[in-house]
Order: structure tokens, then sequence, then C-alpha cells
């Protein structure tokens, strides 16, 4: 194998794959990324074998041929050759050979075939959602899935698929997101997939500005065609839990508060949270709502009002700072409206008004205050 | 469950629901600690409800022929160098006239509970220590009796007059040199150590002795040139600090008698660190079910124990030792804190799944424990689940009604049906 090509095309191509290189890996070739020459296109693959991401390169193509390199390495030496050409030749015992003019750098591979094949999709259905839908779902939801090897189902997003809505879940057990977004269409039957936060974080740093994009359906397996790069991933496998149930129906205690206010009474309230389970309490009255915080191993503690409405019965609910914080941040419009239970029931948060054709809710479980 | 290794039977198993009382200390009302521990306790209480035994070599443990090891022997066996934690097959080596007694774990805890009460009557603050071992704080009261020495003499003669079995006493400036001190005269013996004299005392000694510094402090101790306890209580403040942090300054200051209040604060954390059980087969076991239902069984056990003492916990370690002696350990962290023992159960699995198959080595030991503990308050809260927030009330409810079964009718009064298995017996 023998290509020529400039250092900014190789280093982009890299960027976009090595992502994908699992930090941690049971089988070494997994941290290596695999090279595929034919003629003048230069194709580039990562996996862990959950995400797979393949992307393709121009260059000026001299002999065919294929090589798996370490990831970091190549990565790293590439990096530093900035504003040069980069002629590169790899040799029968697979070690990868840069030259750069003056110097010359020499990365031991191992043999493409060693490298694990590509999953393949029997295409059977076609998803499309404009990228700027997609990316608005992914970032609203991703944060708030479970990092519970336990119950791997919470630990992705889960898209439920109707022919004229889409509804998009995230869930750790302690706050839930959930969109629906009525402008979707898809034609065939419904279908539900639990994707991995990984890929979806994929998706997202390659989607375009602009457009749609297609989601191929098939199997276990999911494939996606972005821009510059084609990522596939499993779908992860088993039963989502029954979030509608847990939504509450009957939470009669409102409070409506500007965003910006409340994440900075927040954040100057959790300052004296204690560290581990980082509560902060509200207390609720028609009269007022203050938030507070108290460190009784460390010391110190916090109390503030915060201009908000509220109707509703008088009451005091804990919660961990850093989930409100996490729902607040995703409030697109000034106001944020809480519907409390008591001091034990999820809360409702959501944003005072809807985007048109879409329903955006969040919930927060509480903290229990014995 | 007597067998277990002896230090662990110390650390472990202990059930301590005697409140603990902040203390104002000064000058003129110095901390006194009295450490009270049974001579021989098991093999005492044989030789006591069987005066045949008199005179004659006891060792309480695993029967004679056995795997087991020797959990008490009593003074006479002592002489052939038998102690506890040997194994029964070299007892048979070294004395082959012993009388071999099993252990009669229900006796012993009633006795127990008899020495407990007597204790009561004499101090507010009675930490349990072990099946036959507690600390009393005495600042304060012991001026009542007469002094220290009059007060301990006092609690001596009850528990020989009730109990008709003897203890030896230690008293001194904190629960570690009264524990040392409780050691130095046995048995029946009563040893005072004043703050001023602990140097004089135990100087000499080698830091192991010192209760609680396992090998792996005593290596750090000896990379600082620390050997003996004079070592020690002269070694800067600062160094400790620095080599060991802040383990090698409280070790310092606990052997120094500097503070008591502080003792008991530091002893509180350490017994506070986690909660766990474990047991050691009479066979070694290969097979799954026999493993988990005594997983289920030992996570019953030591979650019982957190919610007796008001806490939750969140890192699960499983400890499984092999039949070749290799002890492994494995932990990971739950996403939510807990006293439940499904859930402790349920992790714990996972981690035996991670450690062992069937058709590995057969296992020698099993253990589960239970850390990052937290007393939920106003302060501390739990984070509810919307997915269990439903169940949790009635899982409460129900372990709470449990709970009050064994607080009145015994430990043994109900328990899951699966980790009946593992108590069958000969395992």
């Amino acid at each position: 194998m023998r290509f020529t090509v400039t250092q900014a095309d190789l280093m982009e191509a890299l960027g976009r794959v090595s992502p994908a290189v699992p930090t941690k890996s049971t089988l070494p070739i997994l941290s290596n990324v695999l090279l595929q020459l034919e003629e003048n296109r230069l194709k580039m693959v990562a996996t862990d074998l959950e995400v797979s991401v393949v992307t393709e390169v121009d260059v000026q193509g001299e002999v065919s041929g294929s090589v798996s390199v370490p990831a970091k390495k190549i990565g790293d030496i590439v990096r530093e050759l900035d504003g040069l050409t980069l002629t590169i030749n790899v040799d029968e015992s697979h070690h990868l050979l840069i030259d750069a003019g003056e110097g010359e750098y020499q990365v031991p591979g191992i043999a493409a075939q060693e490298y694990p094949s590509l999953p393949e999709i029997d295409s059977a259905a076609t998803l499309r959602f404009t990228a700027e839908d997609l990316n608005s779902m992914i970032a609203r939801t991703s944060f708030a899935v479970s990092r519970d090897e336990l119950r791997p189902a919470l630990t992705g997003v889960f898209f439920q698929i109707r022919p004229t809505e889409v509804r998009s879940v995230a869930t750790d057990g302690h706050r839930l997101v959930r969109i629906i977004d009525q402008k979707f269409r898809a034609e065939g039957e419904s279908r539900e997939l639990i994707l991995p936060v990984k890929a979806l974080d994929m998706i997202r740093r390659n989607l375009p500005e602009k457009g749609d994009v297609e989601l191929v359906v098939g199997g276990n397996q999911i494939m996606v065609r972005l821009e510059h790069a084609t990522l596939y991933s499993r779908l992860i496998e088993g039963r989502y839990p029954h979030y509608e149930s847990v939504i509450p129906q009957e939470n009669h205690n409102k409070m409506i508060v500007n965003v910006a206010t409340l994440i900075r009474a927040v954040k100057r309230a959790q300052i004296f949270a204690n560290p581990i389970n980082r509560q902060i309490v509200f207390h609720l009255s028609q009269e007022k709502v203050e938030i507070s915080a108290e460190d009784v191993e460390l010391g110190g503690k916090g109390r503030e009002a915060v201009d908000a409405i509220y109707e509703g019965e008088a009451q005091t609910i804990g919660y961990n700072a850093t989930y409100v914080l996490d729902l607040l941040k995703q409030v697109p419009t000034e106001d944020v409206q809480f519907d409390l239970g008591g001091s034990t029931q999820a809360g409702i948060v959501r944003p005072t008004q809807q985007k048109e054709g879409e329903d955006f809710l969040m919930l927060v479980m509480p903290v229990r205050l014995s | 469950m007597m067998r277990a290794e002896v230090r662990d039977r110390i650390r472990k198993g202990v059930e301590d629901d005697s409140p603990r009382r902040p203390r104002t200390l000064s000058k003129s009302n110095p901390a006194l600690v009295l450490h009270v521990d049974m001579d021989a306790f098991f093999a005492a209480i044989e030789e006591r409800d069987n005066p045949s035994l008199k005179g004659k070599p006891v060792v309480v443990g695993g029967p004679k022929g056995s795997r087991g090891v020797v959990t008490t022997a009593n003074y006479v066996a002592r002489e052939y160098g038998v102690h506890a934690g040997m194994s029964i097959a070299e007892v048979e080596r070294r004395c082959p006239d012993a009388i071999h007694v099993s252990t009669k774990g229900g006796k012993y805890s009633w006795v127990s509970v008899q020495l407990m009460a007597i204790l009561r009557r004499y101090s507010p603050v009675v930490e349990p220590y072990s099946i036959d071992e507690a600390f009393l704080d005495a600042t304060g009261c012991s001026h009542l009796f007469g002094g220290p020495e009059a007060y301990a003499n006092q609690i001596k003669q009850a528990i020989h007059s009730e109990l008709n079995l003897t203890a030896s006493v230690g008293i001194g400036p904190s629960r570690i040199v009264a524990k040392m001190a409780s050691g130095l005269e046995k048995p029946d013996g009563l040893t005072y150590v004043k703050p001023e004299d602990v140097g004089r005392i135990f100087g000499p000694m080698t830091v192991r002795t010192i209760p609680g510094v396992g090998p792996s402090t005593e290596i750090s101790l000896n990379k600082l040139n620390i050997y003996t306890i004079d070592d020690l209580a002269q070694a800067p403040m600062s160094m400790l600090q620095k080599f060991m942090g802040k383990h090698g300054r409280d070790l310092a200051e606990t052997i120094k008698g500097k503070s008591g209040a502080e003792i008991i604060a530091m002893e509180e954390r350490a017994e506070d660190k986690s909660m766990g059980h474990e047991h050691t087969f009479h066979v070694d076991v290969t097979d799954l079910d026999m493993l988990l239902s005594r997983l289920l069984y030992l996570s019953e056990k030591a979650t019982r124990r957190m919610r007796k003492a008001g806490y939750v916990g969140r890192v699960v370690t499983l400890k499984l030792r092999t039949h070749d002696f290799r002890t492994y350990d494995h932990q990971r962290k739950l996403d939510e804190w807990t006293d439940d023992p499904l859930k402790v159960y349920e992790l714990a699995h996972e981690l035996l799944n991670d450690l062992w198959r069937p058709g590995d080595k057969p296992i020698r030991l099993i253990g589960v424990s239970v850390s990052g503990l937290v007393r939920p308050d106003e302060h501390h809260g739990v984070q509810h689940n919307l997915f269990t927030a439903a169940t949790h009330e009635r899982r409460t409810r129900l372990l709470h009604a449990v709970d009050q079964m064994k607080d009145q009718y015994g430990e043994k009064v109900l328990g899951m049906a699966a980790s009946l298995e593992s108590l069958r017996k000969g395992w």
C-alpha cells in the first residue's frame, strides 16, 4: 500500500473515526484504525464492536492495499506534521512508514484481515429526520441516560417511531426526558429502538447543518449515512420500562420561575450542599419560594428567596442540585413551569411554551427528607 | 459461623446498638475507658456447664477430624501451643488428649446478652465489641464506685457471681490502651494504665501489638523506621501525616491517649466504613446455587445490621477465597443507596458472575459487604427512583416488619426461602 495525502486531509479523517476507538479494550486490535486504499480513495474504519465509523478521504494512490495501525500513535504523529504533504507506505510486515520530507516515522501495524468486519445491514426500514430536529433531540435527551450497566436498556435513548410522530425518551430512574415530535412522518409500521448514547454522540458530531439524515434500521443494527462518515451501531436489546406510567397526571402544585434566576440560585445553594448527594431543598409556599442547602459535616449553609409564582400547598421538597441544573439547562423559554405533587413524588419540569408540533417534558424525582 | 478467622470475627459481626454520647472532657474529667474481655469465653462456658472438663485441655471449634479451626482454647490447651484460628488437624498433632467441643453459638450469645446487661448497670455507655468483649465509658462515673480500680473490681465480681465466669479488665485513657491493658494480665486480670504510664508499659512492644494495626499498616510504619510503640509515640506528627495521612496521625494520638473523645470518633469511622458478613464452607463448594443461596443469606445479614444501625450503603464488595487459599474481591457501586437485601444480592450476584463460573476452582469462603455508608436524615436524603418509588414504600414496610419479628423472636425466626439451602447441615 502506498499513497500521498496532505496532513490536513488525513488529520480530519482520523478525527472523525477516532472517537469510536475504545479507551479501554479487551481486544488489542480495537485500539487500531483500519486503512483501506483503493485507487485514490482511502477508507478508514474504527470500531468498539458496538459502534463503528467509516470515513473516506481523497488521496493520490499508487499501490492499493490495507493495514490496521494504532489510532493514538498515528493520530499523535500526524497532528505534529501540520502543513506537510505525507507519503505513506506499508511494507510486508505491516509497518506503516510516513515520509514527511525531513522526517521518517514508522508505526507498527497489524494485518487488515485481523480487524473485525463491519456489520451487515439487511435494510428493513429507513427513518428520515431533519438534521436540526435530530440534533436537538439528541442534545436534550442523551444527558439523562443511565450509566448503570446492570440495566442496559436505560443506558440508551429510547425512540418510539409512529407514522405521525416520534418520541425520544431518556431516563436513569432519577430524572426523565420525553420529547414528542409531531412533525415527524414515517412510512411503514411503528417500531421502537434503543440507541446507545455513544452512537448518538457520534451522529451528532457528524451531522450536517442542514438537510435530512437517514437512519437505516435492520435487525439489531442501525446505519446512518452522514456528510463525511457512515456510522453503524448495535441497538440495545431489552425492554424499555413503561415510562408513561410514571408521568404524574395530577400534580396540582404549580411554580413558574425565570430559568436564569433559578439556575443562579441553585448554583449558589449547591456550593453548600453535601458533596455526596448534592441535596438542596425547595421551601414552597404561596407567600415565598426559598432554596436552601446545608453541609452538616463540613459546616456552612445557604438560603435564599427566589422570585417565583407558586400556587399550591406549602411544602418542602429535596432535590439533587445536579439533576435540577441538568434539566433547567434544557429549557428553551425564559420561564420554566414546575408541576409538583408531594415531597416524594416526581415533579414535572417543562417550558412555559412548547415549540410548534412538539411536546417537551422532563421529570425529576425528589430526595427523601426523613 | 464461629469458624471464621479470628480477626474478622472481632471486626465483623459486631452488634452495636448502644448509644455513643458526646462528652465534654476537661483536665479535671479526663477520659477513662474500660475494656472488659472474657477469659477463654466459649471454653470457660463449656467448663462451667460440664465440671468434668476442669483441668483438661478443652478446644471449642470444629469437631475432631474436621477441616475446621479452633474458636477458643482454654488455658490448659494453650499450654500445648493451641490457639484460636489453628486448624483442628494441627490441634490433634500438638495435643492429642484435647477434648473437642463443638461450638454452640446460641448458648454463647445468651451468656453474652447476660454479660452486656451486667455491664450496662455500671455505665450508661457500653459498646459491645464482640461476643465476649465490650468497652465501657467510665469517664466521670468511676469515682461513684471508689476510683477506677475499685470500679473495675466490682464489675469483675458481678460477672463472677452472676455468670460464674472470669473476665480481664483493662483501664486506660483510650479504647486502644484499655484493650491492650486487658490483655496484659489474663486470665482474671485487672490492669490500670494511666496516661503517663503508657510509654513505660507499652513502649517496647512492636506496633503490630496495637489493635487494628495489621500487616500493611505495620509495613508503612516500618518504612518510616517506626518499629515499637515508643517509636510511634515519638514520631513527628508532620511525618506521620505526610506519609500515612490521617490514619498515621490518629494512630499516634490514640497511643498517647491524647483524647478519648477523638478516639471514639475514630473507632466509629473505622467501624462504619462497611458492614458485611462472610462464611467459610465446611466443604469446598463448586455448586453455583449453593453459593448464591449463601450469598443471599449473607446479604440479608449484612443489610439487617445496616438497618439496625440506620445505614444505607452504595458499594457492594464480594469476597471469594478459593480452595487454595487465594482471596479475591471485586466491588461495584449501586446507582442508589440501599439497605435492601435483594438489591445488595442482585449486585453481589453480578460480581460473582464476573469472578467465578461453575467449573472454576472450588470456593472455600464467600463474603459480601456494603460500604459507602450514610445515615439518612434531613441532611442526607435518599434519592427516589421513578420506577421503584411505588414498590419502595411496600418494601420498606416489609423489611421493617421482618426486623421487628427478628428483634422480638431472634435472628432465625424468618428469612428468605432461597437462602435456606445454604444453611443445610454439613455446609
